[in-house]
């Protein structure tokens, strides 16, 4: 009779002892990472060091550094993490200056050369938005000395394979009523085609950063902010246009919709037609 | 009965074995959730540097001083004290240490408080 019985008291004991080291393990005395890497911050920490580096970048203005550093978080696109968090900073009102450096960052990076591009990525993926992170442990061997673009290539890490993290975009709390005050068509320069360019200013003809526009089109949208190109005037965007696709636009919380608009046809010679831009100008209303 | 009671305590040891296996090698809680205080020293000490390269920039000593806070408990005088310690020590250029003591210097007085207090 207790041979029959004898292997059970064996498991109740296995899974006794895997409870209390479970609990142990887990809830009495965790994992503590004292010697973690960057990639392993946590989402609010990853963004304070990205605009750290772009900050650092803004006063010592070196490339290599500067990617070195964010090479550290392993990402594929960390300009486009940038331009990303440039566009939550606007929209919630943060610091300008750290807007600002992320994004001359982000350009100087090769990131937001296309605002569509970046948008619509984040758009995806937002409808979960989910921070991934390598569970791999961290081994690599990184002796921090960056005195130059050339030295601090050793900050670069081989193990870099792991999917972006994915954040939403934060709307603006604009409650600014924007209008269209002026609209042309620009054929001059083959530089303009295809582009939709929105200037956006206030009632005395200031450019007024941080403002969400949206474009949509069919079954598609992207949403973008004024002010995310450090070469232009802070109510500058773009937006690329693609031939044979209608747009509607609308500014800021602005109840006008601008329909219809979509890549102009412009006359060279007597036969010759090529894209075109447009221009359109916002004023507080 | 007495092999029995050895055998039982022997399985709830190799028991507790997986169970600690799985919670510290296998499955550890909240990798992703590191905060940067918990960074390897030299992570730490470049992210100090970029304090004080910003701080250079915008001369904002309250700003640099949270940057600083989250990167440690001590106060934010002595992790870039031990910071430029640990850079001096890794060979870092003599003017991106003079930068972490520019800072470490202006941090004297703002934290002055809080060194006393400590």
């Amino acid at each position: 009779m207790s041979e029959r019985h004898g292997p059970w008291f064996l498991i109740t004991g296995i899974l006794v002892g895997l409870l209390i080291g479970l609990v142990y393990s887990l809830i009495i005395n965790p994992v503590k990472y004292t010697n973690a890497a960057p990639h392993s911050l946590d989402a609010e920490s990853k963004n304070q060091y990205r605009v750290l580096v772009a900050m650092a970048y803004t006063e010592n203005e070196d490339k290599g550094r500067a990617e070195a550093r964010l090479a550290l978080l392993k990402e594929k696109n960390p300009e486009r993490s940038l331009a990303v968090l440039a566009q939550q900073i606007l929209a919630s009102g943060g610091s300008p200056d750290q807007a600002r450096a992320l994004a001359k960052l982000s350009v100087d990076l090769g990131g937001m050369t296309d605002d569509l591009q970046i948008d619509q990525s984040v758009q995806e993926k937002s409808p979960t938005p989910s921070q991934t992170v390598d569970p791999a442990t961290t081994t690599e061997s990184v002796n921090i000395t960056p005195t130059s673009s050339e030295q601090s290539g050793r900050l670069s890490t081989p193990l870099a394979t792991f999917t972006p993290p994915v954040q939403a975009v934060v709307l603006p709390v604009i409650n600014d009523n924007f209008v269209l005050a002026e609209q042309a068509e620009l054929c001059k320069s083959s530089d303009d085609s295809g582009l939709l360019i929105i200037d956006i200013v206030d009632e005395e003809g200031n450019p007024v950063p941080g403002v969400r526009i949206n474009v949509s089109w069919g079954e598609g949208q992207d949403t973008f902010f004024s002010g995310l190109y450090p070469n232009e005037n802070p109510g500058f965007a773009n937006f690329e246009m693609q031939q044979g696709i209608i747009y509607d636009l609308q500014v800021g919380e602005s109840e006008e919709i601008i329909r219809n608009l979509s890549i102009p046809p412009c006359r060279k010679g007597e036969e010759t037609e090529t894209p075109g831009g447009l221009w359109l100008k916002f004023s507080k209303g | 009965m007495n092999t029995r009671l050895i055998l039982f305590i022997l399985s709830i040891v190799v028991g507790v074995g997986m169970g600690i296996l799985y919670g510290w090698m296998i499955n550890p809680v909240e990798f992703s959730q590191i905060q940067p205080a918990n960074l390897r020293s030299d992570f730490k000490t470049d992210y100090v540097l970029m304090v004080a390269e910003s701080y250079h920039e915008d001369k904002d000593l309250a700003l640099a001083g949270k940057w600083l806070k989250s990167i440690g408990k001590k106060s934010a005088f002595v992790v870039t004290q031990d910071a430029v310690k640990i850079a001096e020590d890794l060979g870092y250029s003599t003017e991106d240490v003079e930068l972490m003591m520019d800072l470490s210097e202006d941090l004297v007085l703002w934290s002055g408080e809080e060194t006393q207090n400590e």
